[in-house]
């Protein structure tokens, strides 16, 4: 969803980011910011989401930031059914280059790539 | 009915579509589901909250496997071990399941593929809810009192084996009485299909989900404009999310 939504928004951005091997925007305004917050929330380090919480109100807005908070809770729970019930991962169209992706990203070191 | 939850106490406004979806959840949980009544269902809730301070699942945590580390986990009910181990492990190393695992723990049928799903369907409503008060500097709100009533025990009777874990129903085996399942050709991802064994399940999991992020038969619509953040700024949020989680889908 990412991918695709960055293709179609035309703008640039660094997919290691998502699993931290890099820091940056890329194209994406505030996506550092953003992902930080969404791990703050994931870990449940209680310090740092709200210093995030005030970071995002101030740039982004509150609608913006209750936003991305709607989404990290969301994905607490969506990432628990695809991993509770083994839903298989949507590998669409090239599978060689999907997983060329999931390599470049880091994807491949998860637990459940390496084990599956 | 009075909202039990709202967000007055935080100096933020939260959309009132989000706030009902999750009041409408708050409500479900406590009521019958088709395989666990009201509650169990709220039993189920009280362990997710446990798990987070038990101590076995603490260090499996930080354990290389999870395998490597025996114990009892620390409960908060009196439901069965096995009941247990499936709460406290998807609500704190969903990452690192397997099928092997599922099979272990519902081979002695203390816990039927049904009440799985079901079971599933409470967690991750409890988690959704929680941690996006969390987010916004909000205690947690307490659990609703169970309502009386009996399961229904149905189970989606075109549910197979599709090469997930546990069973589930494609777009063509949907039955009438199971409701709608799907909306879209777009809606039938793989982790939309996985709670369609128990129709109601998905159905109260994936309406409170679509409510916190966008409505899942949306989701290949890179037009919508439902929310505050661009759609990309929503994919960063999820990825990262994902990824913490260590999450392969």
């Amino acid at each position: 969803m990412l991918r695709a939504s960055i293709r179609k928004a035309g703008t640039e951005y660094d997919y290691s980011a998502i699993t931290g091997k890099v820091r940056g925007d890329g194209g994406i305004p505030h996506a550092q910011l953003l992902a930080d917050f969404g791990e703050a929330i994931t870990v449940r380090d209680k310090a740092k989401t709200a210093e995030m919480r005030d970071a995002l109100v101030e740039t982004l807005g509150e609608a913006g930031m209750v936003d991305a908070a709607g989404v990290a809770a969301a994905f607490h729970g969506n990432v628990r059914v695809a991993d509770a019930t083994g839903a298989p991962p949507p590998l669409r169209g090239d599978i060689e280059k999907a997983k060329a992706f999931q390599e470049e990203v880091g994807i491949d070191e998860f637990y459940g790539a390496r084990n599956s | 009915m009075g909202e039990t939850i709202n967000y007055h106490a935080v100096p933020y406004t939260v959309r009132d579509d989000l706030v009902s979806a999750q009041n409408k959840a708050w409500k479900q949980i406590s009521e019958s589901g088709a395989w666990l009544d009201g509650r169990k269902r709220l039993d189920v809730a009280r362990e997710v909250r446990k798990a987070w301070d038990c101590g076995l699942c603490g260090r499996r945590k930080e354990a290389l496997s999870p395998n490597a580390v025996d114990g009892d986990h620390d409960s908060a009910t009196d439901l069965n071990a096995a009941e247990i181990e499936i709460i406290h492990r998807i609500s704190t190393d969903p990452g690192r399941l397997s099928e092997t695992w599922l099979k272990r723990e519902t081979k002695a049928g203390a816990v039927g593929e049904e009440a799985y799903i079901e079971m599933i369907s409470v967690i991750c409503m409890v988690m959704v809810i929680d941690r996006f008060a969390e987010a916004l500097g909000q205690a947690e709100f307490p659990l609703p009192e169970p309502v009386a009533g009996e399961p229904s025990g149905y189970r989606a009777p075109g549910a197979k084996m599709h090469g997930a874990w546990i069973s589930l129903v494609e777009p063509e085996d949907a039955a009438p009485e199971d409701g709608v399942l799907y909306v879209s050709e777009e809606s039938a991802a793989g982790v939309v299909k996985a709670l369609t064994l128990a129709p109601d399940a998905k159905r109260a999991y994936w309406d409170l989900g679509d409510a916190h992020y966008i409505p899942h038969d949306k989701v290949f619509d890179f037009d919508l404009d439902a929310r505050a953040i661009s759609r990309s700024q929503i994919e960063v949020v999820a990825a990262r999310v994902s990824a913490v989680h260590q999450c392969v889908y």
